[in-house]
């Protein structure tokens, strides 16, 4: 019996892993996969998220000679909903505004860049955010160490198995409100006016389109879904720590791999993406618990993934740029702008 | 003046250039941005090492061969891949090439692992010059090792850049092949043959500036070329993409931005930490306010003559001075 509830805990909490990555994918392919904005600041939206949810559901700590203190809210001031405070709920809209606003003001003098340039200038804000402030502000973030002590919204003590599958309940209720939400507004006129822009700029402008409004919209919306993704993520974690212990520029090329293998534009696609690459971590990681591989062997399994991950990312751009599971065109057969990236 | 920040700035500068140097080359002729670039360098510096264990601390030949390799694992890149992705635009082949730094990066760490690396060299003593530092009164020093060699080879390289693109054949090839490669091939210039020199070129700066930098760093980590890849693109986009002369400049900004930087921390009380704003912060208002950077144009690869070049940034601060004054 212990042996299955071990099971159950660990499966949950790899599955709730799953769902918050792919929340952070359907955001990404809200910004690349239809507006074709590359955004290579991920950890910076992501993290702000994780962090601004992890000062809301936790007391302040002062900065004391072990502890660098970090911001937070007394979490009295919360009324609490059968037993389960509400924090959580504001942590994680708190989350989400904090990364949208973020985006907002990244996102004016930034959007006017072409591709590459775009993703070259979101990278280096997103590692200043990361790196240079949140990483230094001690007495606020915890600075390098970053704290822990980040509660769940559902503890049961010692039956982990309970904690974690209420959790995993619970943010895959997220990621279904989020898929079906993203997925009604791709069908709709704004969806439609945003992947004109993205197949043709000056054609959309010459529909009257605004489309620096348009594309700022879909990247403040992925940037609030990234937040909110954090935020799922800190409370995951119990915990949220600074570069280079997480949030790391490779988060950022994780969540592309995910969405450029998975399927750009295709939401499925990009949720079955971060579902290959994160089974295929579940799997390598565990495998040497499962079965006999000589002790060296059984280290280097984690670095061959990530090189058949490069090599899948270059047989796809090469070979399936549209990726997996293509976008599905409602009217034209081939995204005759997948050819051109 | 600051005399040992300033010193120590030209040596990372000389250290920036290397990379950056590769980087602009192939950012002019195959027009995109080489995410791989930082872990080509950790090759070249891996390599060497493997070669030096091989060969019983053969210096000479551990150079020799890590250039070699990375020159030849260059080629094979664009074999298999980048010449697969022309006409795709710049996002296609940057996307492949941060695939092939995830290969590069954990092909390096399955083979070396977590272990602490060292090429294990000696470290010579330092040279003091016989100059104070007005801020720390003590003798502003070099090492020849780790502080001069690097300045050395860089400016050989840099010499040597200059040198080939300016006055050979191959150089007006390659300019003309990074300013319009239809109007090239017409011209009779081998545009792939071109392609495959320039990566040539990139690779065998990359796998000295891979070299230089485990020298620097006395230890060698997998992390290496990637984590500096960044402070690379912001000089290299400072400067003026696809502009070896930008590349040059930009680096020595880079460098001696940074290095200057500390003392004005110690002064002000800003953490150091906040150092890494410079790199990250001039790489950002340099993309939003002149995004063809300093020397650059926003698309070719220009080195034209030196004394032309400079008769025009005059010209070009004169207009900006006496719209100044008159605005």
């Amino acid at each position: 019996m212990a042996e299955l509830t071990g099971v159950v805990a660990d499966v949950s909490r790899f599955l709730a892993y799953f769902a918050i990555w792919g929340i952070l994918a359907i955001a990404l392919n809200m910004q690349l996969g239809q507006a074709g904005l590359y955004n290579a600041g991920i950890v910076g939206f992501w993290g702000i998220g994780a962090y601004a949810a992890a000062m809301v559901v936790t007391d302040p700590v002062a900065a004391g000679i072990a502890t660098p203190g970090h911001w937070g809210i007394d979490q009295s001031v919360f009324p609490r909903i059968a037993g389960v405070s509400t924090s959580f709920a504001f942590g994680v809209v708190v989350a989400g505004i904090a990364a949208a606003v973020l985006a907002f003001f990244i996102a004016i003098p930034t959007l006017r860049l072409r591709a590459d340039y775009f993703a070259i200038a979101t990278l280096g804000l997103g590692e200043i955010t990361m790196r240079v402030f949140v990483k230094n502000l001690q007495g606020v973030t915890g600075g390098v160490y970053g704290f822990g002590g980040i509660p769940r919204p559902f503890e049961f003590g010692f039956e982990t198995y309970k904690t974690e599958l209420s959790y995993f309940g619970l943010v895959a209720v997220a990621l279904l409100v989020i898929f079906l939400a993203v997925e009604r507004m791709s069908r709709s006129p704004w969806g439609r006016a945003l992947r004109t822009v993205r197949e043709d700029e000056d054609a959309a402008q010459a529909f009257g389109k605004d489309t620096f409004f348009l594309k700022l919209q879909s990247f403040v919306f992925g940037a609030f879904l990234m937040g909110v993704s954090g935020a799922l993520f800190a409370f995951w974690l119990r915990g949220v720590f600074p570069p280079e212990n997480q949030f790391t520029p490779q988060d950022t090329f994780t969540v592309w791999v995910m969405v450029i293998i998975g399927g750009m534009g295709n939401n499925r696609g990009v949720l079955l993406g971060a579902w290959v690459f994160l089974f295929l971590e579940y799997v390598t990681v565990r495998l040497p618990s499962w079965i006999d591989i000589p002790q060296a062997f059984a280290i280097k399994i984690f670095y061959f993934r990530l090189i058949a991950i490069g090599v899948i990312l270059i047989l796809i751009i090469l070979f399936r740029p549209q990726g997996l599971l293509p976008e599905k065109k409602h009217v034209a057969k081939r995204p005759r702008w997948v050819l051109n990236w | 003046m600051v005399l040992q920040n300033l010193l120590n700035g030209l040596v990372e500068a000389s250290v920036i250039v290397m990379a950056a140097m590769g980087l602009s080359l192939i950012y002019g002729v195959k027009k995109f941005a080489n995410f791989a670039h930082g872990d080509m360098m950790t090759v070249g510096a891996y390599f060497a090492l493997f070669i030096m264990g091989v060969t019983g601390r053969n210096y000479v030949a551990g150079i020799l061969g890590a250039l070699l390799f990375v020159a030849l694992l260059a080629i094979l890149f664009e074999f298999l891949i980048f010449s697969r992705l022309e006409g795709r635009g710049p996002v296609a082949p940057l996307v492949a090439s941060v695939g092939l730094a995830l290969i590069l990066q954990n092909s390096i760490r399955s083979v070396w692992g977590t272990d602490i690396i060292t090429f294990g060299i000696v470290l010579p003593e330092n040279w003091a010059f016989p100059v104070r530092d007005p801020l720390t009164g003590l003798f502003v020093t070099l090492n020849p090792l780790q502080g001069f060699a690097p300045m050395v080879t860089a400016l050989v390289s840099v010499l040597f850049l200059t040198f080939l693109l300016q006055f050979t054949k191959l150089g007006k090839a390659m300019r003309a092949t990074a300013d319009n490669p239809d109007l090239a091939r017409i011209t009779g210039i081998n545009v792939k043959q071109v392609r495959y020199v320039t990566w040539v070129l990139a690779g065998l700066l990359a796998g000295a500036g891979g070299i230089i930098i485990g020298v620097r760093l006395t230890t060698l980590v997998p992390g290496l070329g990637a984590s500096i890849l960044l402070i690379v693109f912001s000089a290299v986009i400072l400067g003026g993409i696809g502009s070896a002369y930008g590349a040059m400049l930009g680096a020595l900004v880079m460098g001696l931005a940074r290095n200057l930087f500390f003392p004005v921390a110690v002064r002000t009380g800003i953490p150091e930490e906040f150092s890494l704003l410079i790199p990250f912060g001039i790489l950002v208002i340099v993309l939003l306010v002149r995004p063809q950077g300093i020397v650059g144009r926003p698309v070719g690869f220009d080195v034209p003559p030196i004394r032309a070049e400079f008769k025009k940034l005059l010209h070009s601060l004169a207009r900006a001075w006496r719209r100044r004054v008159r605005g």
